[in-house]
């Protein structure tokens, strides 16, 4: 573990010790600043049921800058965009080195609850979701079928 | 130490934001070929001929095949638009054994640099007397 | 509460135990270093907990307020929230669990910290696996090698098997063919002294019947002349006196024969057996099977050579010690004596020929095999350099195994190099006079007048194919007549005509090295070429005296290069051509000194390319390069030993040695390749062995003579 930050082992810890519901992250078996990591989609959301396929890398500076993260199954999210880029504050702007991996993903869990189309990535999406919220919300669970589900995509 | 390295996702990522910030002199630029293309794989650049050479005023098209080891393996380069250098072979493919750039590849290399070092050589003077074909031909 | 105790002294930045914990105006607690150092932006920090921006203190963040708080509950002691030395957990150094030693590094680890360095384990046994799954495929790669190998060695044991029963099976040929001739020899000399016994037995019996006669009569006249009364007396007289005359030349006679049987009749023939101990130890030494190169599987696993050398330094050589780069120099003073001795010679033995050309070379006929490949093309421009070919290296892959053989033919010159330093090259059986000394009886003819297959009509040029059958100009029938070797008709094509493949009485006939028959049409003034089943090929030239025209072609041949000379006999001169009738050069012209000729009838092309020309109307033999420079010339008119009439058919043997129809003689005259006279035989006249204007000669395999006899309408083989 010679080079890897005491902080990142502790979290890294913390996290196969003590997991948090719904999420999971396991460290890369040649990098351990690398994390698969699997969110399942929120209960009343319309990613229930899907099982979202994530990596996140730990860069350098962590914890002074955020961790990278993208999405790499397909969703249909205002916030997300086709290449699984995540519009998330705490993700740019808004990173503090106080927030954790574990945080990180909670933030992530939390915006398929409550998706922010006015705070859009991917705009037609972000359009759809404002002009005609059920029929995004329908496509929404139509991908999440297609590509979160039983292995999908 | 391999536990630093940074995975091709997330290098091609922070690639793909610099290029849509753009070259400040927009003399080259590069970007996703399909904006939807989750594997970040194929790419284009364009490289706009330097002032004074041969190639002044016109626009130049590559394609960047970024395979799964990438950033560690170069990717692989091809011209679009048809042009006349000695590393570029007759169907636009540039040379890895006669271009220093992609032969002494590392994983530090990006596109934007690439792209950088092929424009520089178009000012070399020995490729000035190279006649190159006619504008907006392609391979 | 052990557990909220441990968070509150926990810093949210490195989340570590506070380091000297210092309070920001939001009274968020952090460590100085280096969490709150690593945010300070331009004099300010914002907080990490509430994203409040503080300006720092003139001092810096050193003069921020230290959390006493926090400080003095670090500072209470140890048992109360620090657990005894070990229980604290060697990778965090904290004190909340129950440490347990790890198996593999000894260090006593908390639960979190063992389940991670576990993972870690996991992790680096993970990669070693990796690692080795690397070499799996090279190590299969290495084992597929390896049978192959195998049975690589397998085919090369069978094929050097076979090379060596087919070189051993060569030198036995060898010496069958060897002990066939040296019978043949036997036969021949001995028949020849035993006929001239008889002779002499005949020539004394006829003397002695002359003697016992003569006896009786002068006995009976004795009576008659006792009785004093008969006959009239100096008749008488007379008569005593003549018988008295014969009895004294009878007399004479007698003593001449008395004084014995002439020596000279009975020579001493003997069975010379003078390499017979360089062949024998030569033979028990012969060959060598040898590694020459060490051949290494190179595959390896990292730097070590995780195979043993291949590398195995062992020569089965028969004579131990030997290397195999000395055979190529040894084994030719070997095989030249298989063939060149024992020899059978007439004592006295024949003088050293000091000529080295034939040094190399045989005294007797050799096998028919070898001369085959030796004369290849058809004896004149055939590669006279009858060398075997003496060390064959063969390259396997990266290493090289050297197999060495003998006999195989071979036209190497460079093999020639090596013969000087043979110490069994100077025997005394090497004059070519014994390769001609024989020649004189005639072995068979074939042919009569006529049209019929089998049949000749003024014959004349004649030409032999590699594989030794006859190909006959046969001019009046106009068409090219091929036997085999023995006489039988195989082929005949043509037909009276100017058009492709027909002839209008032609002369000379030529084979090629690949079997392609040229003919010089003679009245069409053309060649043309036919393929060895007679297919016609091609034609060129006409009549005319310009470059590349002919007038009357006679004689037909071509060097090694495959360029074809013409004898352009009424045009007096040579002419050059490609194979595809291009013309090139030409050269002599009407004359009588040198380098000039009087229709010049047939040529030949020894195998360093002189031309030979039968300068017909000059009565000699003329050699020139192949740019046509003249180089000497032999002959002269007359019909002495050497001398010659009207010369016409011309060949060279593989030593140089040439033949001649004399044809104004009516003889074959044979000559050193300097044109020195070695020896000639036949005369005029019909029976067999005899002729009747020789014209085309040529060379079988086993150097026999075949002319081509013109007016008898036959080939006869000598």
């Amino acid at each position: 573990m010679a080079g890897l930050p005491r902080r990142i082992t502790k979290e890294t810890q913390r996290l196969l010790s003590e997991p948090v519901q719904g999420i999971s992250a396991t460290p890369d078996e040649n990098n351990l600043r690398y994390f698969h990591v699997t969110i399942n989609g929120p209960k009343d959301s319309p990613f229930e049921g899907g099982v979202f396929k994530l990596e996140l890398f730990l860069p350098e500076e962590y914890p002074m800058a955020a961790p990278k993260v993208r999405f790499n199954t397909k969703i249909y999210h205002p916030n997300i965009d086709k290449i699984g880029r995540i519009c998330l504050d705490i993700l740019k702007d808004k990173w503090s080195p106080a927030l954790q991996v574990r945080t990180v993903l909670l933030s992530i869990q939390a915006l398929l609850s409550a998706p922010n189309p006015d705070d859009p990535l991917a705009n037609d999406v972000a359009d759809n979701w404002k002009r005609n919220e059920a029929a995004a919300i329908k496509t929404a669970r139509e991908w999440t079928q297609k590509y979160a589900m039983s292995g999908g995509q | 130490m391999s536990t630093c390295e940074k995975p091709r996702t997330f290098v091609l990522l922070e690639e793909l934001d610099e290029g849509i910030k753009g070259e400040g002199d927009g003399t080259i630029s590069w970007g996703l070929c399909d904006d939807e293309d989750s594997s970040l794989t194929k790419w284009i650049g364009t490289i706009i001929g330097p002032p004074k050479t041969v190639f002044e005023g016109r626009i130049y098209q590559l394609v960047l095949h970024c395979g799964e080891k990438y950033p560690k393996v170069a990717p692989e380069v091809k011209f679009n638009t048809k042009v006349n250098l000695p590393f570029v072979s007759a169907t636009g493919h540039i040379d890895s054994r006669r271009f220093h750039y992609l032969l002494n590849w590392t994983k530090s290399c990006t596109m934007k640099s690439l792209l950088k070092e092929i424009r520089r050589l178009m000012t070399e003077r020995s490729y000035q007397k190279l006649k190159q074909p006619p504008e907006n031909m392609e391979y | 509460m052990e557990s909220h105790l441990e968070q509150l002294i926990t810093c949210p930045v490195c989340l570590d135990r506070f380091k000297v914990p210092k309070i920001l105006p939001c009274q968020h607690t952090f460590c100085l270093k280096p969490c709150l150092q690593n945010l300070v932006v331009d004099k300010k920090i914002r907080c990490p907990q509430c994203r409040s921006t503080h300006f720092l203190p003139r001092q810096g963040l050193v003069g921020l307020p230290n959390n006493l708080t926090i400080i003095s509950i670090l500072d209470l002691p140890s048992s109360n929230i620090v657990r005894k030395k070990d229980e604290v957990c060697q990778e965090c150094q904290q004190e909340n669990s129950k440490p347990e030693k790890c198996s593999h590094c000894e260090r006593k680890l908390c639960r979190d910290c063992s389940t991670a360095h576990f993972q870690h384990l996991v992790h680096s046994l993970a990669r070693s696996l990796n690692q080795v799954r690397k070499h799996i495929p090279k190590v299969s790669e290495m084992i597929t090698e390896l049978e192959e190998r195998q049975v690589k060695s397998v085919s090369t044991a069978n094929s050097l098997k076979s090379e060596v029963n087919q070189a051993i099976e060569r030198c036995v040929n060898e010496l069958k063919n060897r002990q066939n001739i040296l019978l043949d020899h036997v036969d021949l000399f001995v028949g020849a002294q035993t006929r001239q016994l008889r002779v002499e037995q005949d020539t004394l019996e006829m003397e002695l019947a002359t003697l016992s006669s003569h006896c009786e009569a002068a006995d009976k006249k004795c009576q008659f002349f006792s009785d004093a009364s008969k006959g009239n007396r100096s008749e008488n007289a007379a008569e005593v006196v003549r018988l008295m005359q014969q009895s004294q030349e009878h007399l004479r006679n007698i003593k001449s024969i008395s004084s014995g049987i002439d020596d000279s009749i009975q020579r001493a023939i003997k069975f010379h057996k003078d390499g017979e101990n360089a062949l024998l130890s030569n033979a028990s030494a012969f060959g060598e099977i040898a590694y020459s190169a060490p051949s290494r599987l190179s595959l390896s696993l990292g730097s070590d050579p995780v195979l043993n050398d291949m590398e195995i330094d062992r020569a089965f050589a028969v004579e131990h010690g030997r290397r195999a780069d000395q055979v190529s120099s040894y084994i030719p003073s070997f095989t030249t004596p298989l063939f060149d001795t024992p020899t059978l010679a007439v004592s006295p033995a024949p003088s050293p020929d000091n000529n080295s050309l034939y040094g190399s070379s045989g005294s007797t006929t050799n096998s028919p095999r070898n001369q085959t490949n030796a004369f290849v093309p058809g004896l004149s421009n055939g590669n006279p350099q009858r060398r075997r070919r003496l060390v064959r290296q063969r390259r396997v892959d990266d290493g090289s195994e050297r197999i060495s053989s003998f006999l195989s033919p071979e036209n190497d010159p460079s093999t020639r190099t090596s013969l000087p330093n043979s110490p069994l090259l100077n025997s005394t059986t090497n004059d070519p006079r014994w390769l001609y000394r024989a020649k004189g009886p005639v072995k068979r003819w074939f042919g009569s007048k006529g049209s019929d297959v089998g049949c000749l009509n003024w014959p004349r040029g004649v030409a032999v194919t590699p594989n030794d059958n006859i190909v006959v100009a046969d001019s009046s029938n106009h068409r090219v007549h091929i036997f085999h070797t023995e006489g039988e008709p195989t082929l005949t094509f043509g037909g009276y005509g100017s058009d492709e493949g027909q002839f209008d009485c032609l002369a000379g006939v030529h084979v090629t090295a690949q079997g392609w028959i040229l003919t010089a049409d003679r009245y069409n003034h053309r060649i043309q070429i036919f393929d060895s089943m007679g297919r016609f090929i091609r034609m060129f030239g006409q009549e005319g005296s310009g470059e590349g025209e002919l007038s009357y072609p006679w004689g037909v041949a071509t060097d090694n290069m495959g360029f074809i000379y013409v004898c352009d006999k009424d045009n007096h001169r040579i002419q050059v051509f490609t194979l595809d009738g291009q013309f090139i050069r030409k050269f002599g012209r009407i004359g009588t000194h040198d380098g000039q000729l009087d229709s010049p009838q047939y040529l030949a092309v020894t195998h360093d390319n002189k031309v030979l020309v039968s300068d017909s109307g000059n009565h000699r033999i003329q050699a020139f390069d192949k740019y046509g420079r003249f180089l000497f010339k032999f002959g002269r008119e007359g019909s002495a030993e050497g001398q010659l009439k009207y010369p016409r058919g011309v060949v060279v043997d593989y030593r140089g040695n040439i033949v001649v129809g004399d044809s104004g003689n009516n003889r074959i005259q044979i000559y050193r390749h300097d044109g020195t006279y070695l020896s000639g035989f036949s005369s005029w006249g019909p029976a067999p062995g005899q002729v009747k204007g020789i014209e085309g000669v040529a060379l079988l395999g086993n150097n026999d003579i075949v002319i081509s006899d013109r007016e008898n309408h036959r080939i006869q083989v000598f």
